[in-house]
């Protein structure tokens, strides 16, 4: 399949900057950006489709707010990521149907993606504020455990079409 | 700089005067002083330290008795050692010559003094030990004159310290002070700019920067302290534990120690290199573990809807495009213009499939695929490294255990000696590992002060750049940050330039004279140096082959900082040119290697002064030495009262044999005898 860009333009993709220092810890840095631990991702894109993984997981989105951090859609591209904005709306809101993957909606989609991701960055704060001192992959292994475990998502997937 | 000759009078076993005279010819660039073990060889080579430093060899005794006991009784309370040098690097004449001297008596030192001979005569020289940190600066006279039988602890892991001597070495140590100052004058000038523009952003900022120039220092004196201490320790430490070797009981244990100590440090690396791979495997599965159950229904999903007929759309937006275009729907019924199937059909479009919908769908298709295979492959992934870390964690538990035994047992020896070698090597250690942690707490300080500061000037120079700056601070600004960038620039190519030649020139060293293909490696963060086995393996510094590394790193340094490699460099500024005094260079080494270190150690430096047992002679040393020896003089220790079954021990050179020691003397000394 082709591997350019998915997007008709590049867009950009904002994160609460109240998380940055959640992204730092998924990529391993300090505030200062300096390397301080093993990495789960090499860059911010890595951890924000994670959090916006565990937001549609659990149900939990969320406004980005004022104060906020972007990513270009174009660097989701180069990391072979771009795909999930396109699959993570799909996934988390019933009403949106494959539709919603059309060029007009390209708009709405990316927000729909913030959302989830904000409310995943919100859910991993307190995971790692409740965990401290624990590495980072230690914490995201606990927490796909407890899903293995039980799951709250709704059983009945929307009708797409 | 080299050695011309030294005097030594009433200097530990010295009685009266002495004087010895250095070869300083380029080709016969080579003095040996032969002598048994306590003849005074060690004496010797302190002589020479002390005199330019005022400090020992770590591993010299007695510190306190510095004056010979036979003179002290006959009533003389002072000894001193003269050292006549000629320091080759001033410009505008060939050489310079000065005498340094410096004299004390057991209780405390009572005079330094440094003059310059010009004609016969002698004129002080003010401040004479800035003079002599010029020719040798303090922190290198370690790495020139030194006990090669500690050369166990010379340490090439990169530790700060040791990257600072080895630039200093090489000169690099001047640029870095220019840079110091280029740096001050561009701080002056940005306080000035904060000051001319009045702004409050910029006040706040350069108030910022000025609290982090202050504090800068102080931690970076800290820094350098822990880490010369945690060098101090460790040289301390291996010189400790190269003793306990020494000793035929604990021999076995010290041993056993060595190979399960760097059986934990392989294993410590490799848990490193499985916590990446679980970073890296959780952080690669993790979106696609959570996601896994929705895709699975969206997936069915999209099955179901494909199956129905309905994914993709039943028809395509080309098709409604052509209605409109032609009027005309595929029935056969007119399609005009503002009817109402015109509207109809136009609202097709926003269900009808198109090139673009098709290749979204299918790139979400793909990647639930690869959302199930993530998912489906992590447990067992992830429980493989986990379990091969689990697995390591026990072995280097059942080490540790080890070790623990290995210290109960060292300590149930029933020997005093070694009771307190273990003792002092359990406090050594203790010390270290404290050190080690406040060194690292400093470091820490340290990177996140300068990333503070690195942060705060690109602020500083996006305010300024908004801001109306006068004229001639914006100029001299530009000029400082452009030279900056030009003295940093070509300061980083010589540095780059440097370590590429040190690493040539060192692995054509060991090329040579190992008969094992290892190869060296340096690190250009830290420059420390790593031997490296043909599997790419570490090769630990305590073996016969890093013994060789260490001699042949000093060497080919020293070689370096005088132009003596193959390859050479136009250096900045002046390194350090400096004769190299070694005494008991090669009873630390494999005999296999004595021969071959022995000549590269002439090769590469403009003068060698080297103190050697008879011991340590052989025919290889000999022969690698010979063509290069200038001067050779025996230390002949004479001992009181009769020889009675006492041995004589000789030396064989050049088909002769020489006494080393004698017996009958009026009182126990050593003398100096030149053998032409």
């Amino acid at each position: 399949m082709s591997r350019g860009p998915l997007f008709s333009k590049e867009r950009v993709v904002y994160w609460p900057d109240e998380f940055s220092y959640v992204v730092d810890f998924l990529t391993g840095r300090d505030a200062t950006g300096r390397v301080v631990a093993n990495p789960l991702y090499s860059l911010n894109t890595g951890a924000i489709v994670l959090a916006a993984s565990i937001g549609v997981k659990y149900g939990r989105r969320r406004d980005v707010g004022n104060k906020r951090k972007e990513i270009s859609t174009a660097t989701f591209a180069g990391q072979d990521l771009e795909r999930y904005i396109f699959l993570i709306p799909l996934l988390g809101n019933p009403d949106l149907g494959t539709d919603v993957l059309r060029v007009e909606n390209e708009e709405t989609l990316v927000r729909e993606f913030e959302r989830w991701a904000a409310g995943g960055l919100e859910i991993l704060a307190g995971e790692i504020s409740e965990s401290a001192g624990k590495d980072a992959d230690v914490i995201i292994q606990r927490l796909m455990l407890q899903r293995e475990e039980g799951s709250p998502e709704s059983e009945e997937m929307p009708e797409l079409i | 700089m080299k050695l011309i000759s030294l005097e030594l009078s009433d200097f530990r076993c010295f009685l009266g005067s002495h004087r010895i005279e250095f070869s300083h010819d380029p080709e016969r660039r080579v003095t040996i002083f032969h002598g048994e073990n306590g003849a005074g060889k060690t004496n010797l080579l302190n002589a020479i330290h002390w005199c330019f430093t005022g400090k020992f060899t770590p591993r010299f005794q007695d510190k306190q008795i510095l004056v010979n006991k036979e003179a002290s009784r006959q009533g003389r309370r002072e000894c001193f050692v003269e050292i006549v040098l000629q320091d080759e690097s001033e410009r505008g004449s060939s050489s310079a010559i000065y005498r340094i001297r410096r004299s004390a008596t057991n209780d405390r030192e009572t005079g330094f003094e440094v003059f310059r001979v010009e004609k016969g005569n002698s004129t002080v020289v003010p401040a004479g030990q800035g003079l002599i940190h010029r020719f040798l600066p303090a922190g290198l006279v370690s790495w020139f004159f030194f006990d090669a039988e500690a050369i166990g602890s010379l340490e090439l892991s990169g530790s700060e310290p040791f990257r600072q001597d080895l630039r200093k070495t090489l000169g690099f140590d001047l640029v870095d002070t220019l840079l110091a100052d280029l740096e001050a004058v561009y701080t002056k000038r940005r306080q000035e700019v904060a000051s001319q523009t009045n702004d409050k952003d910029l006040k706040e900022i350069q108030s910022r920067m000025d609290d982090i120039d202050r504090a800068l220092p102080g931690l970076i004196e800290e820094r350098d302290k822990h880490e010369r201490k945690v060098s101090e320790l460790s040289a301390e430490l291996e010189l400790v534990r190269a003793e306990l070797a020494k000793k035929p009981k604990a021999e076995p244990l010290e041993k056993n120690r060595r190979s399960i100590e760097a059986e934990m440090a392989g294993f410590s690396r490799e848990k490193l290199e499985y916590a990446r791979r679980a970073a890296e495997t959780v952080g690669r599965a993790a979106p696609a573990t959570f996601l896994q159950t929705l895709v699975a229904r969206l997936a069915g999903k999209l099955d179901e809807q494909e199956v129905r007929g309905r994914l993709p759309s039943p028809f395509s937006d080309q098709l409604v495009d052509d209605i409109l275009k032609d009027h005309k729907c595929i029935c056969g019924r007119d399609v005009n213009e503002g009817t109402e199937e015109e509207k109809r059909i136009r609202d097709l479009l926003k269900f009808a499939s198109t090139g673009e919908l098709n290749r979204r769908i299918n790139a979400v298709r793909y990647l639930s695929k690869d959302v199930e295979r993530f998912g489906r492959e992590f447990p067992a992934d992830i429980q493989s490294i986990r379990s091969k870390m689990a697995s390591i964690d026990r072995s280097i538990g059942s080490r540790e255990d080890r070790l623990k035994e290995i210290t109960q047992e060292l300590q149930g020896i029933d020997q005093d000696e070694i009771k307190k070698l273990e003792h002092r090597r359990i406090e050594l250690e203790a010390a270290r590992t404290s050190i080690l942690m406040s060194l690292g707490a400093v470091k820490h300080q340290i990177e996140n002060v300068e990333a503070r500061k690195a942060d705060l000037k690109v602020r500083y120079d996006l305010t300024v750049k908004r801001l109306a700056v006068n004229a001639r601070l914006n100029k001299e600004m530009k000029k400082v940050q452009r030279l900056i960038a030009y003295i940093t620039a070509a300061a980083k190519e010589q540095e780059k330039r440097a370590l590429n030649v040190l690493s040539i020139e060192l692995n054509s060293v060991l090329d040579r004279y190992l008969t094992k293909h290892y190869r060296a490696k340096i690190d250009p963060a830290t420059y420390a140096v790593q031997l490296i086995d043909e599997d790419g393996k570490k090769v630990g510094h305590s073996t016969g082959e890093g013994q060789v590394l260490k001699f042949a790193f000093i060497a080919t340094v020293v070689a370096m900082a005088a132009k003596k490699t193959q390859e050479k460099i136009e250096w900045l500024s002046v390194p350090t040119v400096a004769p190299l005094v070694l005494d008991a260079p090669f009873s630390a080494l494999d005999p296999v290697y004595q021969g071959s270190v022995a000549k590269n150690l002439a090769n590469q430096t403009t003068q060698l002064v080297l103190m050697i047992s008879s011991a340590a002679w052989g025919e290889s040393v000999e022969e690698a030495l010979e063509p290069f020896v200038g001067k050779r003089y025996l230390i002949v220790s004479k001992e009181a009262g009769a020889r009675g079954q006492k041995p004589i021990k000789t030396l064989h050179l050049k088909g002769r044999d020489y006494e080393l020691n004698q017996y009958g003397a009026a009182h126990p000394e050593s003398v100096f005898g030149e053998i032409a």
